[in-house]
């Protein structure tokens, strides 16, 4: 047997089967074991930590590409199989799954409940929800709710050592010990494999509306989008994106029926020409209709631009003559209220090394404005000359330390995130 | 302490910013958790977090323990001195450095006092949202230290959601600048972390924190029951009815009473068992919208009155009872065992009727005034402290209402952390694997265990962190 054919033994033996797995269509594939409970999850990272082997810990597959090619790996661990639904409370407003649990279960299982799961990510049926936390990946609702990170109550993962340890709890309001939950979401699989999370939950709307309206200038959808965002209303999220021929705004409102229709009423009075389109109708188009749908789903290279929301003002502009000069075509998509710019780089500098030079002038503008831009989905060649992530961030040291301390032989793949982590 | 180190301390901090009389330092000798004291070494008070950074290095060549301190209004004993060490205090640094009101962020450095910072945002027509009752004393930094909650966290989320960005000074006197905003963490959440830490990771010297509008409209109203248990029912139906108020706060009878007697009288009728305080926010259509309901549910569960505050003045009014509330507590006794505990939202009833069963089994007088909404209960106990067999059986009362709280699914603290009050109770929560995890995590930020050693983690976990001695 060869050297892999042992290894893919061992692990059937512990989890039933081994499958493929490709983490990027550029790689080599690697094999993949689905642990079907907790105490497997911990086997099999005792197992690596044993024989030495490196770990990389997956959800559903549906980004990895956002994230850095790892440098070696013996085996992929996907969370598929952890798909209990470990606590639900409706009426103290808490859930607790395991990480498997897709997003589209997990949010028709809120709704049941009479709640709504922020983030409302696109293409929720390919992502799990301890993918989504893992990657402190926010929806385009975060104008309204706030950052996944803030409503995860705690966390149950697996270290390096093979324990589930748990940090947080169950309960809206908890400070009880250190909030490593809060190191691990958004550690992208680098500290230990998540296996469960507490998250609060937010009323479901009893009504929902989609507004939109077109501009021909980038400047004047960003003037309306300010003036719409200046309202005393809790919009929950906002857009601009290009079309053929000029931007679409389109701002969701959802809550109390009076609420809505009167932030409505505002609304209109803002934006010239305006539909609504409401209910069933509205939430589908919000999701089918956006980018960042389309940009999930694209395999092609992409930026993350974000700054301090007024900023954005300068920067889209200056992104957008940019990205014009240098003849590249692709999905624009902004979030005003959040001050987030996502860039499809679809057709253009295709040469490795004119995309890393056209990404590092960026940059250097970009942070004079400070704004920061990740690239996503980048060939590996143009990787060789550039970080995806950008300048190391102050505190890479004690980040480092974190996670020496944490996984001191290297359990986990490294190398895949902000300065190799 | 020796003559020359405090020489050297002084040539950094000048004479205002090293105290190092005995009689002077008594003042220091503990925090709101007045049952545990300990003498410190010395008192530093730097100014800037460039002087911080100075005394730290110092400190950190002598390999001494440290311990930060805010306005030492924290309940757990987070700021309780350990033997021989310095507590360095944040009280002369107190300037609001900048309010950007277009961005909607404040940077403040960290011994500004909670209140001057809603003063400053004020001004601009915003708001710092956490509210902790002893806003009028305690200090930003120590609400990082802690986590904070108050009131309307129930609608804003505690301290942890509101913090962008912080200046660290580290265990070796480096400085960490985790202040560039940014919406999401440039690697892993340092600064989610560090919030809550309770001063074991570093010191907080400077504060980056959101800003919310002033609403438009806000309502405040209150409830009046003849019995505690029906208000619990009417939070939990409130809850359990997915309203969104900005804050819902239980008082009870022997709390009325004490606040009635006392200058925060806010005009709760005193033949009351239980009151309920809600506020709602936002538009007038959505306070209206969010208002109705709340008041069907208040009569539904047999609220005999519910009066709605008719100007700012009296909502003032009405507020200052609530979060005068512990110190009018001084009436019914020379001190107060303040308890802090969570429980799901569902078992509200419940477990406010176990903590009085078990307060009147030990003897002893509980008066409950908690944040209702986040399910955060305040079981408060008087007692006098020169009562030997009362601090007995206040403490066993204590000890038995944590343990029924946790298995009924609660937790520790919601918002006055574990410090030395809890410690020992970590272990009901969390396995030595978990706080082995937190002790691995703790080693990143301060290798030595020098930075409030001997506090959160079970002494027994944590045997690699030094001076562990625990106060007597
Ligand atoms: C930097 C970055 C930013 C992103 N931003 C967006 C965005 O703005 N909008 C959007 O629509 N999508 C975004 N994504 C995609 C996001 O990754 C996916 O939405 C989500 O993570 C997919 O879930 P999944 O189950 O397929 O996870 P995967 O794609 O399998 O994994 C995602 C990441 O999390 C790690 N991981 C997955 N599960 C676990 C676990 N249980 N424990 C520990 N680590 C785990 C993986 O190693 C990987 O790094 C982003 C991804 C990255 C890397
Ligand atoms: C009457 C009264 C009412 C209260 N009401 C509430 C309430 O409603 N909600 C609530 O949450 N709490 C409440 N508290 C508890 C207390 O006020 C809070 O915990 C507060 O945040 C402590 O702030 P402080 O400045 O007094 O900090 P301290 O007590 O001095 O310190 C608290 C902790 O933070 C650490 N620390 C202090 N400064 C720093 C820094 N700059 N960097 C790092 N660590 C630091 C300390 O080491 C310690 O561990 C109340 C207390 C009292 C006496």
């Amino acid at each position: 047997m060869s050297t892999l054919e042992q290894l893919e033994a061992r692990l059937a033996r512990v989890c039933g089967s081994v499958e493929v797995a490709r983490l990027r269509t550029d790689v080599e594939p690697l094999p993949m074991v689905a642990p079907r409970s907790v105490e497997e999850t911990c086997e099999l990272v005792r197992l690596a930590a044993v024989d030495k082997l490196r770990v990389v810990p997956i959800g559903r597959g549906s980004k990895l590409g956002w994230c850095s090619t790892p440098g070696h790996v013996d085996f992929a661990l996907s969370t598929r199989n952890l798909q209990r639904i470990v606590s639900h409370v409706p009426d103290d407003g808490t859930i607790t799954v395991e990480a498997g649990v897709g997003m589209d279960e997990l949010s028709a299982r809120c709704r049941a409940g009479g709640h709504f799961l922020t983030p409302d990510v696109p293409l929720a049926a390919r992502r799990s929800i301890g993918g989504v936390v893992a990657a402190g990946e926010s929806g385009a609702d975060r104008l309204r709710f706030g950052p996944v990170r803030h409503h995860v109550l705690g966390t149950r993962t697996v270290l390096a050592n093979g324990l589930a340890t748990r940090s947080g709890g169950q309960l809206v309001k908890n400070v009880t010990g250190f909030d490593l939950h809060r190191l691990y979401c958004g550690s992208h699989g680098t500290l230990g494999v998540i296996v469960e999370v507490s998250l609060r939950l937010f009323p479901e709307p009893e009504h929902e509306l989609r507004v939109t309206t077109r501009a021909s200038e980038l400047a004047d959808a960003l003037s309306l989008a300010r003036r719409a965002l200046a309202l005393p209303a809790r919009i929950v999220s906002l857009s601009i994106e290009r079309t053929g021929d000029g931007f679409e705004l389109a701002a969701r409102l959802f809550g109390l029926r009076d609420v809505v229709e009167a932030e409505q009423a505002a609304l209109l009075a803002l934006w010239p020409r305006a539909n609504t389109q409401s209910g069933a109708a509205a939430r589908a188009s919000s999701e089918a209709a956006s980018a960042r749908q389309r940009l999930a789903l694209s395999a092609h290279p992409a930026l993350r631009i974000a700054c301090l929301p007024l900023r954005l003002d300068v920067v889209a502009p200056l992104v957008q003559r940019a990205l014009a000069d240098a003849r590249v075509a692709g999905a624009f998509s902004l979030q005003p209220g959040i001050a987030e710019l996502d860039v499809e780089l679809a057709a253009g500098l295709s040469e490795a090394s004119a995309l890393a030079a056209f990404l590092r002038s960026l940059r250097a503008t970009l942070a004079r404005h400070g704004a920061s831009l990740a690239l996503r989905n980048a060939p590996r060649t143009a990787l060789v000359e550039l970080d995806p992530f950008g300048d190391p961030a102050s505190g890479l040291d004690l980040m480092r330390s974190i996670q020496r301390c944490l996984d001191p032989e290297g359990v986990f793949a490294t190398g895949r995130f902000h300065g190799g982590l | 302490m020796r003559r020359e180190l405090i020489d050297e301390l002084l040539a950094v901090l000048g004479p205002a910013g090293v105290i190092h009389e005995p009689a002077r330092l008594l003042a220091y000798e503990c925090d709101g958790l007045a049952l545990l004291r300990q003498r410190p070494a010395v008192v530093l008070l730097p100014r800037s977090t460039e002087e911080c950074a100075r005394a730290m290095r110092i400190l950190h060549r002598e390999r001494l323990p440290v311990v930060g301190r805010g306005a030492g209004t924290g309940l757990s004993g987070g700021a309780t001195p350990v033997e021989g060490c310095a507590l360095v205090g944040f009280a002369r640094m107190r300037d609001v450095l900048e309010v950007n009101a277009a961005e909607r962020y404040a940077r403040v450095q960290a011994g500004v006092v909670n209140i001057d910072l809603t003063l400053a945002a004020e001004k601009h027509g915003l708001f710092y949202a956490p509210d902790p009752s002893s806003q009028a004393a305690c200090t930003i930094g120590g609400n990082v230290g802690e986590n904070s909650g108050g009131p309307h966290c129930f609608k804003h989320g505690a301290t942890t959601r509101h913090i962008l960005g912080l200046v660290i000074v580290r265990d070796d006197g480096s400085i960490l600048d985790l202040s560039l905003p940014s919406a999401d963490p440039l690697g892993y959440d340092l600064v989610g972390l560090f919030v809550g830490s309770e001063g074991m990771f570093g010191l907080a010297t400077e504060i980056t924190v959101r800003l919310v509008p002033v609403p438009q409209v806000t309502e405040t109203l209150l409830a009046i029951f003849t019995d505690l248990d029906s208000a619990c029912d009417a939070v939990s139906d409130a809850i359990a009815a997915r309203l969104e108020p900005s804050a819902l706060e239980i008082l009870d009878r022997l709390t009325i009473q004490a606040v009635e007697a006392s200058v925060f009288a806010a005009g709760y009728p005193k033949q009351a068992d239980a009151v309920l305080l809600v506020e709602a926010e936002g538009s007038e259509v959505e306070v209206e919208a969010t208002l109705a309901p709340l008041r069907a549910i208040a009569h539904k569960r047999g609220a005999i009155d519910i009066r709605r505050a008719r100007s700012a003045a009296e909502r003032k009014q009405l507020w200052a009872g609530r979060k005068g509330a512990f110190g009018a507590m001084g009436r019914i006794a020379p001190d107060l065992y303040v308890a802090d505990v969570v429980v799901p939202r569902t078992k509200l009833r419940e477990l406010v009727a176990a903590a009085t069963r078990i307060a009147n089994d030990k003897q002893v007088k509980l008066a409950n005034v908690f944040h209702a909404g986040d399910g955060n209960l305040h079981p408060n106990i008087s007692y006098d402290r020169r009562d030997a067999d009362e601090v007995r059986r206040v403490l066993e009362a204590s000890d038995e209402i944590v343990r029924c709280v946790v298995a009924a699914g609660g937790s520790l603290s919601g918002e006055h952390g574990i410090g030395l009050e809890k410690q020992e109770f970590m272990s009901l929560v969390f396995s030595d694997g978990d706080l082995r995890a937190m002790c691995d995590v703790r080693r990143a930020w301060d290798p030595d265990g020098r930075l409030n050693p001997g506090k959160l983690i079970p002494v027994h976990v944590c045997r690699e962190m030094r001076g562990t001695e625990r106060p007597r």
